[in-house]
Parts: structure tokens; sequence; C-alpha cells
């Protein structure tokens, strides 16, 4: 059942991209045809079609799929304000809520008209074949954000070791069977961004950058954007399937909110988070835990986020109607903790009360909110468990009782395995791509060991539960990072080595970079890991050294961040007040600008290391056959289309007809 | 560059004689409680007047305009949730008037930072919400100002 794409229909996809700009090139007005070229759904998967146009209006357009002229359900032909939501200078005509029944390759074609002339475009769009019902019910998505192969063997490196070339112990990840490689570009880049990373495996058609659940356009708002149906709306709308979304960032991030929320915006919070609730009979979302209760607050209660700036206001009627879906409201005050509760949500807002709400039934329904930002990395969490009576960072973000990622996708299984339509359930480990940004390893590998523990979870779920398939995949590849050596001269002396960071001259190498220990040098490192499962400490004396082939300009000093010194020019009062708030003194814990090296980051202008256009791996577990799907090389749009397979099963071959 | 100016308005402000400024601590705002933001009595009493404030000034990737968050401890903030997702729920938003409409470059010390609390929502030119600010005390005036 291999649905990865023959070199034959990429010639087509090629081809008619091209027919598609040499048509455009020759017209007078501009013209863009949504969905593009190339784009890929399901038997019955929703997707809007639109014709937009830059020009002199007034302006007309026409829309024909496989030559049948299909009426557009919003713009008024011969009008310069066409559909009302488009942007000023543009025309745009939209047909929403269409689906193709027929699979096979079809041809959309338009024309677009303004005062100086026509022009016109076509697509090649591919519509493959599903079933009733497939080999799985349920999908567990692991999405380790920015999570590249190095980031996994750090993982591994540090919580296991190496003897003699064999390593001690495997990730629950490796013990996957079903192992390869993902593509991971956007619609408009080979580097992706997280909002199309994760929606092409829940869309199957790729994104722009900074766009989930839409295609682009030239419109007024970022929420009336041409859609593509989710599959968690699909499978909700045709079976009833529940949806789960579990991350450790805030939830309105791009990642979680590419699974159920349609906005050219990934920006858009209070919009984001007011859209899951409005549409949760569409999508069947069930569980949603992470961070960003301030989305949730009402505005005028301390923590509170919301505005006016970034809801979604009233959606075309057409988009309503035609995808069911809710108008939106520009809605500051809006206490949505409660209306979810009202809607059937029980709610947690830490770990012990998350324990709490499992503890005598499970609940139907779970919001889990447990930080008002992002939640904090695994090592802060970790920090304050070990020593919950002394001041931490979690502490400092008031939200002191954080569970861990295990703990949460233990809990949402919990819930959706109560459905009897099977679930889908998307669980990201967040800050493996957002500490890798700020080049911070040892908290990269912190959080990548919490993300391997919750898939350990997904994993004993899948062992107990058959027709349950457990992906494990990142959505991009975040800041080249790669495992360069290990530490020689131990931590003692690191910490004696006079400061690097004055070393300008290329001829003088900074002592900092003496102590890197390559190939033989580095040896096998071992860290002592605690009961708890997360290293004593990352600063040991054969601690694995970490460069950034995607970095930021930065000083390198090797050991692990913690909050800075005092400066020593500041005033009395002033280091007396920093001292109370828990800042340490040790020279050795200054800024890594007082004392290391410095390097000239590549990526020009940007203060954090960037994403990188590598492949990531994908490993998949399943009890039955369905793992050997993933195995080989794939695109990103590739997974939706086998996921789905693996759900629906392939269909009669004599069946389907158009849907007009 | 910044720095110097902040603290050019610091002792501006202090040679002006105004009434010295209140400090106030981070650890004070809300009323220990894992559940909720309660602000504590003493946060309340300050709103409108002028206090001291000692802190961070986070590093963002999307920087505001028109002033910076001050934290209580170092923050460097990825662009999630429109640039803010990483910052704690008690950053203050220092208003400088003079940044009007531009970012602000980072400073990597702790800042000092005087100047009139207030509390409540307010929307920034850039969307962006705040219920915590200080309006950054301005230069003194300049004896030869008429």
């Amino acid at each position: 059942m291999k649905i990865c794409v023959p070199v034959s229909c990429r010639l087509r996809f090629l081809l008619a991209a091209l027919a598609l700009v040499a048509t455009s090139a020759q017209a007078a007005p501009t013209i863009r045809l949504i969905p593009p070229s190339g784009a890929r759904f399901l038997v019955g998967q929703r997707f809007d079609l639109r014709v937009e146009g830059q020009g002199t209006g007034p302006f007309s357009a026409t829309l024909a799929v496989d030559g049948v002229a299909l009426p557009f359900t919003s713009g008024a032909q011969n009008t310069l304000a066409t559909d009302g939501a488009t942007s000023a200078g543009w025309g745009g005509f939209n047909r929403r809520g269409f689906s193709l029944s027929r699979p096979g390759h079809h041809t959309v074609s338009a024309t677009f008209t303004d005062a100086t002339g026509t022009a016109s475009a076509s697509a090649d769009v591919e519509v493959i074949r599903v079933g009733d019902g497939g080999e799985i019910r349920n999908v567990i998505i692991m999405l380790g954000d920015g999570m590249g192969v190095a980031h996994r063997t750090a993982a591994r490196l540090v919580k296991y070791g190496v003897t003699a070339g064999q390593p001690n112990g495997w990730l629950a990840m490796d013990e996957f069977p079903g192992t390869g490689l993902v593509t991971t570009h956007s619609l408009n880049s080979i580097i992706t961004d997280s909002a199309p990373g994760m929606a092409c495996y829940v869309t199957g058609s790729h994104a722009q950058n900074g766009q989930e659940g839409v295609f682009p356009a030239s419109m007024t708002n970022p929420f009336y954007y041409p859609r593509v149906e989710y599959l968690s709306e699909y499978l909700h709308r045709t079976r009833g399937s529940a949806l789960g979304i579990v991350t450790t960032a805030d939830v309105e991030d791009a990642t979680p909110a590419a699974n159920a929320v349609h906005t050219g915006n990934r920006n858009a919070g209070q919009g984001i988070v007011d859209q899951y609730f409005d549409d949760r009979e569409r999508s069947g979302l069930a569980v949603l835990m992470g961070g960003g209760r301030r989305w949730f607050l009402p505005q005028g209660t301390f923590g509170s986020s919301r505005g006016t700036g970034n809801d979604y206001a009233v959606l075309p009627v057409d988009l309503q109607q035609r995808w069911g879906a809710a108008a939106g409201t520009i809605d500051p005050s809006r206490d949505l903790i409660s209306e979810f509760q009202a809607a059937g949500f029980s709610y947690a807002d830490s770990a012990s009360s998350l324990q709490a709400a499992l503890a005598s039934a499970t609940p139907p329904r779970l919001l889990g909110l447990f930080g008002y930002g992002n939640m904090n990395v695994a090592l802060d969490k970790v920090a304050k468990r070990r020593s919950p009576t002394i001041h931490g960072v979690v502490d400092d973000y008031h939200a002191p009782d954080q569970p861990m990622l295990d703990e949460m996708t233990q809990a949402a299984l919990s819930v959706l395995a109560r459905r009897r339509g099977g679930f889908v359930l998307m669980v990201e480990g967040a800050h493996i791509d957002k500490q890798s940004h700020l080049m911070d390893p040892d908290r990269v590998i912190g959080e990548t060991i919490e993300f391997d523990n919750a898939v350990g979870v997904a994993g004993e779920f899948a062992r107990h539960n058959p027709g349950t398939l457990v992906l494990v995949l990142a959505d991009h590849e975040c800041s080249g990072f790669s495992l360069i050596g290990a530490l020689t001269g131990g931590i003692a002396g690191l910490q004696a080595l006079a400061p690097d960071n004055g070393v300008t001259d290329p001829a003088t190498q900074p002592g900092r970079q003496k102590v890197v220990g390559t190939y033989d040098a580095a040896g096998f490192p071992r860290y002592q890991i605690e009961p708890d499962g997360y290293p004593a400490s990352f600063d040991v004396d054969q601690k694995i050294l970490v460069g950034f082939g995607a970095n930021a300009d930065r000083y390198e000093g090797w050991l692990g961040k913690p909050l800075p010194v005092i400066d020593s020019l500041l005033s009395g009062d002033i280091k007396a007040e920093l001292a109370g708030e828990g800042y340490a003194a040790q020279p050795y814990l200054r800024a890594e600008s007082a004392f290391g090296f410095f390097i000239r980051g590549q990526a020009a202008g940007q203060d954090q290391a960037v994403h990188t256009a590598a492949d990531i791996p994908v490993s998949a577990y399943s009890r039955g056959n369905a793992w050997r799907s993933f195995v080989g090389v794939q695109t990103n749009t590739d997974v939706f289309f086998k996921i789905a397979r693996l759900l629906l099963g392939p269909a009669d071959p004599g069946r389907g007809d158009e849907d007009r | 560059m910044t720095a110097l100016l902040l603290v050019g308005l610091l002792l501006a402000s202090e040679a002006a004689a105004v009434p010295p400024p209140v400090p106030l601590s981070f650890r004070e705002f809300f009323e220990p409680s894992p559940r909720e933001l309660r602000p504590s009595a003493r946060l309340l009493s300050l709103a409108g007047k002028r206090v001291k404030l000692v802190g961070f000034m986070a590093e963002m990737e999307s920087p505001p305009t028109g002033g910076f968050y001050l934290c209580a401890a170092p923050v460097t903030a990825t662009e999630a949730g429109g640039g803010t997702a990483d910052l704690p729920p008690d950053a203050v938003f220092v208003v400088v008037k003079s940044a009007a409409g531009k970012p602000l470059q980072h400073i990597a010390r702790p800042l000092e930072v005087t100047g009139v609390l207030e509390l409540g929502p307010v929307t920034h030119e850039d969307g962006r919400v705040s219920s915590l600010r200080v309006l950054l005390d301005g230069p003194a005036p300049s004896s030869t100002t008429p």
C-alpha cells in the first residue's frame, strides 16, 4: 500500500506547475488558483477553491473542474468588491467546502478578468481512494518539534551511554520497528516552520509558512483563507472520531493549532483558542492540554492576554455555511475556561489537579492548562520535583506543579480510550525545538528524554490496544544540532580556564576550543541517571559537546546555562535584591558572553538558531503491519495519506462520482 | 547605548527631586497561589505611584516596540505565541515614550527601572496586551528650558 508519489506523478506535478506559470505570465491581470497544482485530497475531503487576481477592477472569474463549470459560493461578478473579503487591489471568488469523490487526477481551471484583459490558470489535483475501514482505528502522532536524528542520539547517549561501541540501552522510539525518513518542505520554502510542518501530516497538503489548515490568499483576515479539512475533522465527520491535543507549548502555538484551527496567522492566539472551542463539534476535540492559560482568562484578569488585536472576527457566510463553522466574534471578556467546563470538559491547572480529575471516574473531556504561556522545560520541572522547597524557575512562572509530558499523555489516553469512534492524538514535545533555537543543549536533551518517556506511554497503549498506530515524527529539524565530541579536562578544569571572550584573533585558539575531545578523545561519556530518569547533572567531566550548524552569533562556554551572576558593577541594593531572587555569585556561573569564545553564526540577522531543511526520522509502531508503511523515504504529505489509508482502507475501485 | 540612556534617565529623574520611588519586587506582585494570579494588596496600593523595579530585559525574537518586558529572571523568548509565550505572567511592560514605534536593543544586564506603575489591560501598538506596566521616568526638565 504505497502512497508515495511515483516519478511519473512527480513529472505530471511539475508540468502542471509550469503550465500554471506560463498561462499566468501571458495574462494582463495576475491570477492565483487555489488549491495549487499538485495538491492531493482524500475522497470526500473538503477544501476550498479560490480564484483571485490583482488588476484594475471591476473583476469577474470562472471556475471549472474537468471542464464542467462550477459556481462560486461568494464573489460578485463584475464588481470591485467581489467577495468583500479580499485585499485592496485584488478580486476574489470562492467555492467553499468542496470535495471530490472520484479517485484520480482532476483538472481545475479558472479565468480571472479585469478591465485590461483575462488571465487563466489551471491546476492538477489528485484524489486518493479510501474505503470505509482499515486496519487501525486510533492514531497517536508523537511530534518532537525540531527533533532530528542527532537530538535522538543525544538523548540516548545521555540516558544510557555506550560501551565498546554498543549502546547500553535504547530509547522507546528506537524500539519502534518502522523507521524511515521524511522530507519537511513547505509550500513556499525548503525550510518550513512549525505551522505547515505539522499541518501537512494532518491535511495532506503543503501549507505556506506561518499558516495552518489553509491555503495562501490575499484576504483581509487570515481566518478567511481557503481551508483544507484536517484529518480530525474528516474522521469526526465520517466516523465520529475524537481528537486529543497535548503539548508542552502554549496551546495556541503553531504545532497544536495545526491540528484543528484554520488560520493564515499562526500568531493569532486569541482567535486560535476560541476556534478550538467554537468548532469542537467539527473537530471532535475531547482533550486539550498544555500551556496558554493566558488566552482563556477574561481581559482584566491578571495573566490574561486577551484583547481585541488577534481574535477571529465574523467569518464569511459561505464559509460558515459550507463548513458548519462558528462565526467568531471579538470578545476580549470571554471566560473560556468556564465555557469549556460548561461544555463538559473537566479542567486541571496542575499535576495534582490532573491526577485528581482522573482519580475517581475518567472524564469524557479534559482541558488542562498548566502554564500561562509555554510550559516550563523538563529540567526546570524536574528540578522543582527534586527540591520542592527551593524557589525555582517554575515558581517564577507561577506554575510550580506542572505535569511531565508522559503524565499528560497517559491522562489523554485514559480519556480517549473510551471513544468508540477511535481517536487521533497529537502529543508535542515543543521545547526540543525552542531550546534548540536558544542553543541550550542540556535543556534540549532533557526535553528529548521527557518526550521519549511520553513515546513509551503511547507505545505501551498500542501494545495493549490493537488497532493503534503510533508515529514518532518531527515537523522539521532545528539548529543543525550535532554531537561533535566530549569534554576533556573535566568540569573543574573548564571552570578554571581564563575567559576566552576577548579572543578575536583567528590565530589564537581559545582555551575552550582546546578542551573539545574529538574522535578517540571523545570516548564514551557517562551520566548519572537519577530514579526519575533524568541526569543528576549535565555538567559531567566527560560531557557531550554539541555544535549547532544553523547557529546564530553566540558565545560558547560548554557549561550548563544557569541563572547569570550578579554583575559586580551593580549598586549594593540591587545586588541584594537580586541575591534575594536566587542569583548565584560564583564566577563560573556568569553569562557565557563573559567567558565563552565567540562564534559567528551563519544564520545572518538571526538572534537564534534556525530550522534546517534536513529530513527528519520517522519511527512507527503497531501490533499489526501498519508500521511497515513508513519504512523508506517519503514526503511529509505522504505521511497523511498513509495514515488515512491505514485508517480507512482502500475502497471498492468501482465506487465514486463527482460531488458537485 | 540604550543602557546608558536608561541610566541617564534614572540619574536625571533623581536630580529632579521628585518623590523617591517605592522599591517593589516581582515576588511582591501576587499572593502565593498556584491556581491564580491574585494581586497583592501592596501591588494594588502602588498603582499610579512611582516604583523602582530591578529585573532583566527579556531578549525576544520578536521584540515589542515602544518599550520592553522586564522580568524577574533572564528570559529569551522565541517567536511562539506572537513572541510572548515564553514570558512569565508577571512580566512588566516598561513603556519608553522615546522608543514609540521602535524596538529597543537588548541589554544583557540587570536593570533598575523607575517610573509610574500602571495596572489593567492595555493593548499596545503591536497588538500585544499587558496588565502590568511601568511608565518609565522621562528626563528631568533642563535648566535651560523656559
